[in-house]
C-alpha cells in the first residue's frame, strides 16, 4: 500500500513538474546544488526526490486517518517523499502552535504525536538537526510541558524550545506597507528547511488561526500587529517569509473560546499539506465551515500575491 | 578510635545535608518533582515551623512528629540537630574551620567574644518570642531553613546574598556565633537543651589548659563549669582535643547530687543578679519596636500576591521569605519585594503583571513550607480583578481590532462585544495579569489588575 502510494506520489510529482514548468526554476536550482544527496536507494525514487525538491505549489495533500505516524507518512509520500525537501545535513525548523498551556487532548495546540512524526521523518531523511519552536503566550516550561511537545519531540530526537527572549530574533526588512521591519526568528532565517505546522482552531479575533496566523509566533513584537492592523500585518509577514511547507493539524481543534481554550472540540481527522500557505488556509477554513473570504488575513495575503485562494485552481489529493 | 567514627559520621551527615539542600533548591523548577517534597520534609525538622503552623493555621499538622523528633533528640543530647544535621550549620562549620586555619592568631579573641556574648541568648530568645507572638514571621525568616534557602535562592537568581556574606565573614572571625546566640532555632534548642539528659562533662582532673574553650565553636566548652553549657552542639571537638582525656559523656541527674555544679541554668544563674532592670529595658525596647513595626511595616501599596496567598496582613506575617516560590516560578512572575516597600513586606513574593504574568501553574503553593501560599484550587484563586481604562484602550478609544487581552486570558474572563472591544467578566477573573502583560500600548497598560 505504501509503495503504491509512494509511486503514485512520484507520478504526481512528475505530472506537476510538467504542468507548472517554468514556475519551478527555484527547485531546479536546488536540484543542481552540490549538496544534493539522495536518501533513497532505488533509481525511481532518486528521480522523484530530485524532481520535486520543492513540492508542487498547486497541490494540496489531505491525509486522512487517526494514526499520527501514518497521517504524516502518507502525506509526505503523496507530496513526493520527504527526501526531496530535507537533504542530508539540513537544519529543519518546525513551527507548531504550543502558545497556550493546554494539554494535547484539549485541542488547542498542535498534536505532539504529529510533530514527533515529522521530526522522525526529517531525521530519517538525514536532517542534521530538527528544531521545534514557538513563542508561547505563557512561560516556556508551562507550555512545553502541558502541550506534550517537549516530551514527544525529544523522544523523536528533535529539540523543542520556546523563543521567548529577544536574543532569538534579528531585525529584518519585511518590506510591507505597515510591517516595514520586524524582529524575526533567527532560527527560521538560518534554517535550510522551514515547516509551518499550525493547528486548525477557533480564534476570537481573526475567527480562525491557521498557517498565516501561526507565523506571528516568529515575531518578537506581536503587540505591534494588534496596535496597527492585525490582518494586514499577518498578510505582510506571510509575504516576507514563506514556509517551504505548511502542515495543518486538522485532526481536531476547538471551535470556540480560541485561541486559549478550553473550548468545544471537533474532530476532522485530517492533516493538510501544502506549499502555498494561502491555499492551505483556504482549504482549512472551508473544512472548518467558514468561508475563506471571511478570514481577512487570507484575503489580504492573497491580494499581496502570497498564494491562491481559488480552490478550483488547485489539485486536492486525498490520501 | 570510636571518636573518629562519630566524627566521620558527623562530617558525612553534614556534607549530605549541605549538598542536598543546595541541590534541592537549585533543582526546584516547574514541573515539580520529588525535590519539592524532600525539601518540604527536610524543613520540618525545625520546631519553629511547627510553632508557626500552630500560631497561624491553628491546627496540628500531620508532620508534627518530625520537629518533635528534633526536640526529643535535643532533650537527650542537646543541640545535635545544629551540630550534625542543619545545612546552614554545616555551611558555617565549614566556614569556621576555614576561618580557624586562615586567621590562627585570632583564636583568643574568638573564644573571648564567643563566651562574652553567651548571655545574649536568653534575651534574644525572649525578644523573638515576643515578636513572634505579636505577629511577625521574620523570626522564622532567620531560621536556617528559611534564611539559608532565601540566600541560596538569591544567588541562583543572580542577586547579592548580603546576609549570607555578612554571616560568613563574621563567622570567619568569631566562629559560629550565629548558631550560638542568634539563630532562632539554635536559641530555642539551647533553651530546651538545659534539661538535656546526656552531655559532655569532666570525669577526672582538668588541668585547666583551656584548650576546650579555644576549640569550641559555640562558646559552650565545659572548662569553667565542669559540664558543657546548653549551647553545646555535640560536635565532640572538646573531647577529641582534651590532652588529659577528662571530657566524656555524662548523665544529667535532673535533681541529682551534682546539680549545684551542673545546673542547666548555669548561665542564667550568673546573669540573674541585677538582670531584672536589664530585662525591663529589653522588654520595653521590644515592645516599642513591635509598635513601630506596625507603623513602618506596610509602607507599600497593596500588590498582587501569589495565587492562593493568604489575606495580605496574614500573608506577610506567615511568609518566612524562604524564596522557594520565587525560585520555582516558571514565568518569573514572582519576585521578592525590596526593603523600600516596608520591613513587613521585605522579601515577600509579589507579582508585577506588566513585567511578568502568572501562569497559574500553582507550583508556588506546593513549595511553600509555611502555608502562606495556601493550596487553593485554580477555580478558587482570586488574586485580583482586571479593570479597563477605556480612554486608553485602543479598541474602545480608537476602534482598533486589538483584543490581545481577550486572546491571552487563560480563564476566558474577557469577552468581545460586537466591535471586538474587550469586556471583563469580573466573576471569572482570577487576576493573573495576562491581559495587563499583553496590552500592546506603550507605558502603563490600558487594562490593569488590581489586588483584592
Amino acid at each position: 500500500m505504501d509503495r503504491r502510494q509512494f509511486i503514485g506520489g512520484i507520478g504526481y510529482g512528475l505530472l506537476s513538474l510538467g504542468l507548472v514548468g517554468c514556475g519551478l526554476s527555484l527547485s531546479e536550482k536546488g536540484e543542481n546544488s552540490p549538496n544534493t544527496q539522495n536518501v533513497q536507494s532505488t533509481p525511481s525514487s532518486q528521480t522523484a526526490s530530485s524532481a520535486a525538491s520543492v513540492y508542487d505549489r498547486s497541490k494540496l495533500i489531505i491525509s486522512e486517518g487517526t494514526d499520527p505516524n501514518l497521517l504524516i507518512e502518507k502525506g509526505f509520500a503523496a507530496l513526493g517523499g520527504i527526501g526531496a525537501l530535507v537533504r542530508r545535513g539540513a537544519t529543519v525548523v518546525l513551527k507548531p502552535n504550543f502558545s497556550v498551556p493546554r494539554k494535547p487532548e484539549e485541542a488547542a495546540t498542535t498534536n505532539p504525536q504529529l510533530v514527533a512524526a515529522v521530526v522522525k521523518q526529517c531525521l530519517a531523511a538525514g536532517a542534521k538537526e530538527v528544531k521545534v519552536i514557538d513563542y508561547p503566550f505563557q512561560s516556556p516550561p508551562v507550555c512545553l510541558n502541558n502541550s506534550g511537545i517537549r516530551k514527544a519531540v525529544e523522544a523523536a530526537g528533535g529539540k523543542a524550545y520556546a523563543i521567548n527572549e529577544q536574543s532569538f530574533y534579528t531585525q529584518v526588512d519585511t518590506g510591507g506597507k505597515i510591517l516595514k521591519t520586524a524582529l524575526f526568528s533567527k532560527d527560521v532565517l538560518n534554517a535550510d528547511v522551514f515547516i509551518n505546522f499550525p493547528i486548525l482552531k477557533h480564534h476570537s479575533m481573526t475567527k480562525l488561526t491557521l498557517g498565516l496566523k501561526n507565523m506571528m509566533g516568529l515575531v518578537w513584537d506581536r503587540g505591534y500587529f494588534h496596535r496597527t492592523d492585525l490582518t494586514q500585518c499577518i498578510a505582510e509577514l506571510a509575504a516576507f517569509r514563506k514556509p517551504h511547507l505548511t502542515i495543518v493539524d486538522a485532526t481536531r481543534g476547538i471551535t470556540d473560546n480560541g485561541p486559549t481554550g478550553p473550548g468545544t472540540i471537533r474532530e476532522w481527522n485530517q492533516v493538510i499539506f501544502g506549499v502555498d500557505s494561502v491555499a492551505v488556509d483556504t482549504y482549512a477554513a472551508t473544512l472548518f465551515g467558514i468561508k475563506p473570504a471571511e478570514i481577512e488575513y487570507i484575503t489580504a495575503a492573497a491580494q499581496l500575491g502570497v498564494g491562491e485562494m481559488d480552490l478550483q485552481k488547485l489539485t486536492v489529493v486525498k490520501v | 578510635m570510636k571518636f573518629r567514627k562519630a566524627l566521620l559520621l558527623r562530617y558525612l551527615l553534614q556534607f549530605v545535608s549541605l549538598l542536598s539542600f543546595i541541590m534541592l533548591l537549585a533543582n526546584l523548577s516547574y514541573p515539580l518533582g520529588q525535590e519539592s517534597l524532600l525539601l518540604q520534609w527536610f524543613s520540618r525538622f525545625d520546631p519553629w515551623l511547627l510553632l508557626s503552623q500552630l500560631r497561624w493555621q491553628r491546627e496540628i499538622p500531620l508532620w508534627t512528629w518530625l520537629p518533635l523528633v528534633t526536640l526529643a533528640s535535643t532533650l537527650l543530647w542537646g543541640r545535635i540537630f545544629c551540630g550534625w544535621l542543619c545545612p546552614f550549620g554545616a555551611f558555617l562549620a565549614l566556614t569556621d574551620k576555614f576561618g580557624r586555619v586562615v586567621f590562627k592568631n585570632l583564636s583568643l579573641a574568638r573564644s573571648k567574644v564567643l563566651n562574652a556574648i553567651q548571655p545574649m541568648r536568653d534575651f534574644w530568645l525572649l525578644s523573638l518570642m515576643i515578636i513572634f507572638v505579636f505577629g511577625s514571621n521574620w523570626v522564622i525568616f532567620l531560621t536556617p531553613f528559611a534564611l539559608f534557602s532565601h540566600e541560596i535562592v538569591r544567588v541562583l537568581q543572580g542577586h547579592l546574598p548580603w546576609m549570607l556574606i555578612g554571616i560568613t565573614i563574621s563567622t570567619l572571625f568569631f566562629s559560629r556565633f550565629w548558631c550560638s546566640v542568634l539563630c532562632p532555632t539554635g536559641v530555642l534548642l539551647s533553651f530546651v537543651a538545659r534539661r538535656r539528659f546526656f552531655r559532655y562533662g569532666f570525669a577526672g582532673n582538668c588541668v585547666h589548659c583551656e584548650r576546650c574553650t579555644g576549640t569550641c565553636s559555640v562558646g559552650s566548652a565545659p572548662a569553667s563549669t565542669g559540664i558543657a553549657k546548653e549551647g553545646c552542639i555535640v560536635c565532640g571537638d572538646c573531647q577529641r582535643g582534651c590532652p588529659t582525656k577528662v571530657i566524656g559523656w555524662q548523665r544529667s541527674f535532673w535533681r541529682g547530687k551534682n546539680s549545684k555544679l551542673a545546673s542547666g541554668g548555669d548561665v542564667a544563674a550568673t546573669m540573674h543578679q541585677g538582670s531584672r532592670r536589664q530585662f525591663f529595658k529589653v522588654a520595653f525596647t521590644v515592645a516599642t519596636a513591635a509598635v513601630l513595626w506596625r507603623k513602618t511595616a506596610w509602607a507599600a501599596e497593596k500588590t498582587l500576591r501569589p495565587p492562593g496567598a493568604l489575606p495580605e496582613l496574614e500573608f506577610t506575617a506567615v511568609c518566612n521569605r524562604c524564596g522557594r516560590c520565587v525560585q520555582v516560578c516558571p514565568s518569573k512572575a514572582l519576585s521578592p519585594m525590596p526593603i523600600t516597600d516596608g520591613l513587613a513586606n521585605f522579601e515577600t513574593p509579589y507579582i508585577i503583571p506588566r513585567k511578568n504574568r502568572c501562569d497559574l501553574c500553582l507550583a508556588c503553593q506546593e513549595v511553600c513550607p509555611t502555608g502562606a501560599i495556601a493550596e487553593v484550587p485554580l477555580e478558587k484563586v482570586r488574586m485580583g480583578k482586571a479593570d479597563i481604562d477605556k480612554s486608553r484602550c485602543i479598541a474602545w478609544d480608537e476602534g482598533k481590532m486589538c483584543y490581545i487581552c481577550g486572546e491571552q486570558c487563560p480563564v476566558l474572563a474577557i469577552e468581545a462585544d460586537e466591535h471586538h472591544r474587550p469586556l471583563i467578566l469580573t466573576d471569572k477573573c482570577v487576576g493573573c495579569g495576562s491581559c495587563e502583560n499583553a496590552c500592546p500600548i506603550d507605558g502603563e497598560a490600558a487594562i490593569r489588575v488590581f489586588p483584592n
